[in-house]
């Protein structure tokens, strides 16, 4: 009796715990994968995870900060995937995004091309960090980017662990992986400057 | 002189490269050199890095906010919210139909 009846409160208090902190989680993970269908998986996999491994909570931390931190796992779980596996028809089209994107930045010797040539922005942009506008541009920006790119720059800031520890357990190479970074910021730091400082 | 440093030592592409490479790996002495090289010379590749690093900045102070994390847009999405909370129902209805006894006991 006493084991079903604690049962049951366990998953009272997951229960109730969904109603406080779902909304939090659930628009942390849309921001964090920028695909709306992962992020219901990923919410719904964390409450269950916390249903699951309840003993370990032991009430001696927060439990929205214990439930980040297991969404967090599993956000980075589903980066990890998305990089190694993009799939064939996705690593073919990436191909062709970077050729495209080189060809645009650089000319044949390697220099910029005039129009695409860096130019410093504004004084202001040491404020952009708390600037809800300018982030939302930049998250547009992310989202914008193949998704196999968009999970390299999430990883290299979710990761805790070090770069060369991550692609020796992912099984990719260093060069492979800041090859891909490389392109997503020439990408990103495009976007940003027409999207924000060119309008 | 710049043209020479470009064919002699880096180009842009090859410079933005490095700026990247540097900040997930260590470079090597000789990358590190090539890149400090290009980029005293270059004033666009000085400021790309510059920008590349402001990026890096911002993107990670987006990440440092997971606990006090406030959503530019907030989103809902009730429909799921509500099959969790039946899904945690389900599971213990399950260990009811497997130990009916236990169940029995639970509402004696």
């Amino acid at each position: 009796m006493n084991e079903n009846s604690a049962d049951i409160n366990i998953a009272k208090t997951i229960k109730s715990w969904v109603l406080l902190y779902f909304d939090n989680l659930y628009s942390w993970a849309v921001y964090k994968t920028s695909n709306k269908e992962s992020a219901e998986d990923l919410v719904q996999e964390t409450f269950l995870a916390a249903h699951q491994s309840f003993d370990k909570f032991e009430g001696k931390s927060d439990p929205k900060t214990w439930l980040f931190a297991i969404l967090k796992n599993k956000i980075t779980d589903y980066h990890r995937k998305q990089y190694r596996d993009p799939g064939a028809r996705a690593e073919r089209q990436n191909q062709y995004v970077s050729g495209v994107l080189f060809i645009s930045l650089f000319n044949e010797h390697g220099e910029w091309r005039a129009e695409e040539v860096p130019e410093v922005w504004p004084d202001e942009s040491d404020h952009l960090l708390d600037n809800p506008e300018f982030n939302s541009t930049l998250q547009q920006c992310l989202k914008n980017l193949p998704p196999q790119w968009f999970s390299a720059i999430q990883l290299k800031f979710l990761e805790e662990k070090k770069p060369d520890l991550v692609c020796q357990e992912l099984g990719v190479s260093q060069t492979n992986y800041w090859q891909i970074i490389h392109r997503a910021k020439l990408q990103l730091r495009k976007c940003i400057q027409l999207n924000w400082f060119n309008s | 002189m710049k043209r020479i440093i470009h064919m002699l030592v880096l180009s842009c592409k090859r410079a933005t490269e490095l700026t990247e490479k540097k900040s997930v790996f260590q470079l090597s002495w000789n990358e590190q050199l090539q890149l400090d090289l290009h980029t005293k010379i270059c004033k666009c590749c000085a400021i790309y890095q510059e920008q590349s690093i402001l990026l890096d900045k911002i993107i990670r102070h987006q990440k440092m906010e997971i606990s006090k994390f406030k959503p530019v847009f907030h989103l809902k999405n009730e429909t799921l919210k509500l099959s969790i909370i039946h899904r945690l129902d389900e599971q213990i209805g399950y260990d009811y139909e497997t130990q009916p006894s236990k169940f029995l006991a639970t509402i004696s």
